[in-house]
This record gives C-alpha cells, sequence and structure tokens, in this order.
C-alpha cells in the first residue's frame, strides 16, 4: 500500500513538472526524424558519376552506354535502384562531389574502352578494357560503391565477349531479405536513446527529495528505501516504456519498417529502462540539487549514451567469450546490451531466445546498479537525511 | 535505566562533536508525557542538533534517548514512528496539493485511503487551509506553506511533536491558530518546541528548557525558572548620553551580587526589590552627572531576562 501511494506522487510530480517529462518523451522521437532527414533520405542507392569519354558506336553491343544500362539496370529486392547513374564530363568536378560525400564513386571510361572490348572478343588482344575508378577510401559507402559496381561491370563484361568467368559467386543474404538503410540501423539506438533519458527524471524523482528536504519525512515515516526505490522504477518503467513507443512511433511515421517482434521489443525496453534507473539511482547518490543534476548529472548522462552506441557506432573492444558469446568492453552498460539485441530483433529478424544472452546480461547488470546504487543513495540521503 | 511511565522522552549524556566543536556536550534531560516543552538557546547552542538526535536523525556520538521507554534507534525505526517532526525549514511537496501531501503521509503512516481524507480535511480546517487544499505546495503564501509544514508532522497524530521555529512567519492571526492548536495537543502529545520568541515560550509551553554550547542550563516551568533568580522587578533607565556605565557605581551597591546590573552604553538595567527607593537617587545623579534621562521602565521579570541572564548578551553566530 505505502509502494502504491508513492508510486501515485511520483507519477503527479512527473506529470506537473511536465518540462523535465516532455523533454524524456520527446528527445529520441526529435532524434529519429533529425536522424532521417539526413540518413534516410539519402536512399541505399549508390550516387554514381560516370565519364564517358569513348563515345565511338562502332563498338556496337560493346559501346560504353552498354555499361551504363547495366549499372542502371540493377536493382535491390525492394526495386529501388543500386545504382543512381549520373553522366558528367568534368572529372575534377567530379572527384569534388565524392570528396564532399555528394556522391560515392566516379567511373571514367577511357576513350576506346567499346573497342578494347571488341578486339577482346575477336581475339586481336589479350588486353582487358580499362575502367578508372574515383573513390573516397575514408569513406564506407564509397568503398561499398565501388566494389558492387566492379562486380556489375565485370558480370557485363563477361556476358558482352562470351569470357569465361574464373569465379562462380553465389551469394546468400543473412538479413530477412528487406534493404537495411543507414537510418534503419540507427532506429535500435534511437529506441534505447529513448529510455536513457529517463535518467533525468528517475533522478529528479530522488534529488528532488533530497533537495526540499521531504526526504527528512520520508525517512521518519514507515516507508522503506526499498518501497521507495520500487515506486520510483515502477514509474520510470511506465516513462522509459512511453517514450520507447514514441520514438518507435515516429520511426514507423517515417517508413521504418520491421518484421521484429513487438513484444520482444517491449521486453528488452523494459530491461534497459530498468538498467538506466539502476544507474539514475547511483547519479542520484551524488547530487543533493535538481540545479547539480541537470549540470553534473549530464556526464553519465553522455559517458551511457556514448557507450551504449546510442548515436555514434563505434568499434568493438572484446574482452572475453562467455557460453559461445563474445563480451564487449561496453557491455559492462545494460543499455550498449539493449541497442545490440533490438538491432537484432528490429533489422534482422530475431526472436527473443536468439538474443537471450543480451537479455539476460542486461537484467543482471541492472540489478547489480541497482543493489550498488541503493546502498550508495542510502548512506549519502537516507541514513543521514 | 528504565524511564519513568510518565516520562515520554529521556535524553542520557548526549554528545556529538562535528570535527573539533562540540554541539552537544553531556546534555540530558527528561520531557514528560503530555507536556509541552519549550526547548531554548541562542545560535549555535545545540537545539538543531539535539531536536535532530531526538528525532532519530542524527547518530549521538554518545549516550541514549528513551522514547516512551523504548530505546530510539537511526532513521526512528518502530519508535521513531510515534514522533512528528516540523523542521525549521518549510518542508513541503512543491508539486503535490495541500490535500495530496497530507494524504501521502496518512497513507504511509498506515491509514486508510478514506480516513486519510478525513484526517487531512480535519488538519486543513485546523490551519485555515480548506479553501488551499487543491493549491499546489509552491503557490501557498510563506505563512500558508509553514503551517502546511505543521500540519504533515501531526498527520498520523504523533505521540511526540517536534515544532522547530513554528511560528517563525506567521502573521499574528495565524501564530494565534497555531498556539491554540499546539494548547489543544498538550495532553494527548507531547510537544517539544523550539523558539527564539520568549514571549510566545513563555506562553505556550509547561516548562522550559534553555541550553547553551550544548549544555543543559536549566529545565523547569516559567515561574521557576524566574524564582530561581529571586524576586524584583526590572528597572530600565534609558539616558540620552552613552553613559550608563556611570551609574553602575550607585545601583551595584543595593541589587543582588548575584545578578549585577549591566550598561550598555546608554541603556542602565537592574533587578531590584528597592526600586521604588532608588528611583529617586538614579534621577539626581543623572542631574548631579549632568547627564540627561530619555525613558524609564518598571516591568516584571520576563523570559527572556532570565534568558540573558544565563546565557549572556553577547551575539552568537
Amino acid at each position: 500500500m505505502r509502494i502504491v501511494a508513492f508510486l501515485k506522487k511520483t507519477f503527479l510530480e512527473n506529470l506537473r513538472e511536465w518540462k523535465i517529462l516532455s523533454v524524456t518523451l520527446v528527445f529520441a522521437p526529435f532524434f529519429v526524424y533529425l536522424m532521417h532527414a539526413y540518413f534516410a533520405a539519402s536512399t541505399p542507392s549508390y550516387r554514381l558519376l560516370v565519364v564517358r569519354h569513348d563515345r565511338s558506336a562502332g563498338a556496337g553491343d560493346l559501346a560504353a552506354e552498354g555499361l551504363v544500362a547495366a549499372w542502371r539496370a540493377v536493382r535491390h529486392p525492394d526495386g529501388q535502384p543500386a545504382f543512381i547513374v549520373k553522366e558528367v564530363v568534368d572529372v575534377s568536378a567530379a572527384q569534388e562531389l565524392v570528396k564532399r560525400r555528394e556522391a560515392e564513386l566516379v567511373v571514367e571510361i577511357p576513350a576506346g574502352f567499346g573497342q578494347s572490348l571488341l578486339d577482346f572478343r575477336e581475339g586481336r588482344s589479350t588486353s582487358p578494357a580499362r575502367l578508372v575508378n574515383h573513390g573516397d577510401e575514408a569513406n564506407v559507402r564509397s568503398s561499398m560503391a565501388m566494389a558492387y559496381s566492379d562486380y556489375v561491370a565485370h558480370l557485363w563484361a563477361v556476358g558482352v565477349t562470351g569470357a569465361s568467368f574464373p569465379l562462380e559467386l553465389d551469394v546468400r543474404g543473412l538479413g530477412t531479405g528487406r534493404p537495411v538503410s543507414d537510418f534503419d540501423l540507427y532506429v535500435p539506438a534511437l529506441l534505447v536513446l529513448a529510455v536513457i533519458m529517463v535518467m533525468f527524471t528517475a533522478a529528479a524523482s530522488l534529488v528532488r527529495e533530497v533537495e526540499k528536504g521531504t526526504m527528512t519525512r520520508l525517512v521518519l515515516s514507515p516507508l522503506r528505501t526499498g518501497e521507495l526505490l520500487a515506486a520510483v522504477t515502477l514509474n520510470q518503467l511506465v516513462i522509459g516504456l512511453v517514450a520507447l513507443t514514441l520514438t518507435f512511433l515516429a520511426a514507423l511515421t517515417v517508413g521504418y519498417r520491421t518484421d521484429g517482434s513487438l513484444p520482444a521489443v517491449l521486453v528488452v525496453g523494459a530491461v534497459a529502462t530498468l538498467g538506466v534507473v539502476a544507474l539514475s539511482v547511483g547519479v542520484a547518490a551524488f547530487m543533493s540539487t535538481m540545479f547539480e543534476l541537470l549540470t553534473v548529472g549530464c556526464f553519465p548522462f553522455f559517458i551511457l549514451m556514448f557507450f551504449s552506441e546510442s548515436m555514434i557506432p563505434l568499434p568493438r573492444i572484446t574482452l572475453f567469450r562467455l557460453l559461445g558469446h563474445t563480451v564487449y568492453a561496453n557491455d559492462v552498460l545494460p543499455t550498449s546490451l539493449a541497442v545490440r539485441a533490438l538491432g537484432r530483433i528490429l533489422n534482422f529478424g530475431a526472436g527473443l531466445p536468439d538474443v537471450a544472452f543480451e537479455v539476460i546480461g542486461a537484467t543482471l547488470l541492472a540489478a547489480v546498479y541497482l543493489a550498488v546504487g541503493s546502498w550508495l543513495f542510502t548512506r549519502r540521503h537516507v541514513a543521514v537525511a | 535505566m528504565t524511564a519513568a511511565p510518565e516520562t515520554a522522552l529521556r535524553a542520557t549524556g548526549l554528545c556529538k562533536r562535528f570535527g573539533r566543536v562540540v554541539a552537544v556536550d553531556d546534555l540530558s534531560f527528561e520531557v514528560r508525557r503530555g507536556e509541552v516543552l519549550g526547548f531554548l538557546g541562542p545560535n549555535g547552542a545545540g537545539k538543531t542538533t539535539t531536536m535532530r538526535m531526538l528525532c532519530g536523525l542524527l547518530a549521538p556520538d554518545a549516550g541514549a534517548i528513551e522514547i516512551n521507554g523504548e530505546p530510539l534507534r537511526l532513521g526512528g525505526g518502530r519508535v521513531g514512528r510515534t514522533i512528528g517532526v516540523a523542521p525549521q525549514n518549510i518542508v513541503i511537496w512543491e508539486v503535490l496539493s495541500c490535500r495530496e501531501q497530507l494524504e501521502l503521509l496518512g497513507r504511509l503512516y498506515g491509514l486508510a485511503p478514506p480516513a486519510a481524507r478525513r484526517r487531512a480535511e480535519e488538519l486543513l480546517a485546523v490551519f485555515g487551509l480548506q479553501e488551499k487544499r487543491d493549491a499546489l505546495g509552491r503557490t501557498l503564501s510563506g505563512g500558508m506553506q509553514r503551517r502546511l509544514n505543521i500540519a504533515l508532522a501531526l498527520m498520523h497524530r504523533p505521540a511526540i511533536v517536534f515544532l522547530d521555529e513554528p511560528q517563525a512567519g506567521l502573521d499574528p492571526q495565524s501564530r494565534v491558530v497555531v498556539r491554540e492548536y499546539i494548547r489543544s495537543l498538550a495532553g494527548s502529545s507531547t510537544i517539544i518546541v523550539t523558539t527564539h520568541d520568549m514571549e510566545e515560550a513563555e506562553k505556550l509551553a509547561h516548562r522550559v528548557c534553555i541550553i547553551d554550547h550544548g549544555r543543559l542550563l536549566v529545565l523547569d516551568t516559567v515561574e521557576g525558572i524566574k524564582a530561581q533568580l529571586g524576586e524584583g522587578d526590572v528597572f530600565e533607565v534609558e539616558l540620552v548620553e552613552e553613559a550608563a556605565s556611570r551609574l553602575l557605581s550607585l545601583v551595584t551597591p543595593v541589587t543582588d551580587p548575584l545578578r549585577p546590573p549591566t550598561a550598555t552604553a546608554n541603556l542602565l538595567s537592574f533587578t531590584s526589590l528597592r526600586g521604588a527607593e532608588l528611583l529617586p537617587l538614579v534621577v539626581r545623579e543623572i542631574e548631579r552627572l549632568g547627564l540627561h534621562l530619555q525613558g524609564l521602565t518598571v516591568r516584571p521579570r520576563t523570559l527572556e531576562d532570565v534568558f540573558i541572564h544565563l546565557t549572556g548578551r553577547r551575539l552568537r553566530e
């Protein structure tokens, strides 16, 4: 009963402190739209700039325009073009566009390209025709575009010259078959970002009691520390799941689609929220005022956001293997495990059993952090309120 | 040693240090069940530290506290549930309404929702907050917040109530309301009130405890404390000139050596049973010295006189 009374109280306080609650709820959906504007609008098609020096029509079906047509014909499984091909004349200007990442690749088709192929087919020459790629090795998309366009060019050349291809490639996708855009890869992280925002509302629920002295009344009352923290946790769990749902809905409004299990997403979201609340209790142990929380408290918030890869993907540092799973350095954060689990569920169709390692790991971490946070909070604010 | 049945609270040999500062030094006293005890002392005397220890919010370095014969532990524990505290600082929930926060405390102390609602309404009526029952704590005036601060301490009908400066910042009407309610509680509850308002303490308290430098100076009824200082009225002679000390030699021989006269700038103050005989002499001496009389007051001794006598005139923190 005491938990219910205190739960109602924290819920009312959260509603009435609507500015903090609003930011918590709309922060991640805002980033969904922002990320979508930057990434999803950029489409999974690679922008290919073709400089065609070979204008002779004498090569017939071996003419360079056939290769351009071949690139244009390649489609993703959903029907979207693999390349957006644009013919240009100025190589330098095209290179600038690649440097500015407004295109992924410049391909120069040298003069005499069609004739070289014709000579090769008719045995007059063994020298292969040349293509010149101008790519940005620092841009992963550029490298991908280069490999993909080269592959298409080889297939086309083999086809038109009748040469035998020394390799037979059998490509088997591990995904759902549905193309996954950069934006799609960000969505799981943004869902966890929504949950990370709960750190402020959770810690504020506790720090407010300390700052205003009402913790004294609670300490003297029969309310136990465990009941206080349980009520705050339940309340924040609701806020976390609402924030996660709003973020997911925001992603759907901009075209995000998934075949993943939504109940599994909610389970992972709930575990991630518990982890964030547990960390928040530890943060609240070191704060005495709301001002401190909203300034000093930003440090653990950014730590959590950064190392959970909620905004920026990081290279993974392997620590060890456990039960057949690799454990990475940032897996000490429950939110990091949650990002990985959500990514597999949403973008690769994994079910809850497939991410059991991550879910159990995040749950255990949340329990450990909650135990440590409760101990710290009790020592700092309850025992000497 | 177990407290007698009529003893609500017993403090024995309480000590508390903060670093090298001794805040409370071997403090022992008892509070009788149903009485209002005025807990007085200058700033920095150790009142707040003592109160925090008595509430179970601060562990003493030495000594023991019993509430109704049972030892009090840090955090209050089971015994602490019988305590109500109205701190000096206003401690309310800013974004809960008056009714909501009273009901919350009622629920935390085990009242069923209807009982908590009834008790909340009762206290809202007592403290004149009915019309503000749905107003958020932060929207109340300072006086209303202070009344709510006291009401929150009383929600669970505690056996012992600690009121730290309950009337600070209240207008005269509110002071009367609070005073009368505290008086009405006496008998059913034991009340310990700290205040700097000596007049209020005289009106309110059955007994008064004065501490300074963390030590007990006196614990008795107001009349008993006054009597300890002997009989006589207080005479205050105010001069135009700051030369009150020039009159000391005249009045010192005819006042009690235990209660010597004091001279501060232009004010001479002394207590005597022979004031009527002394005054003409004082007036003649003022004329002889070429000084000028600005005012003359004769009044019965007050608790403030006793307080100043016991704790001195030196300014504190």
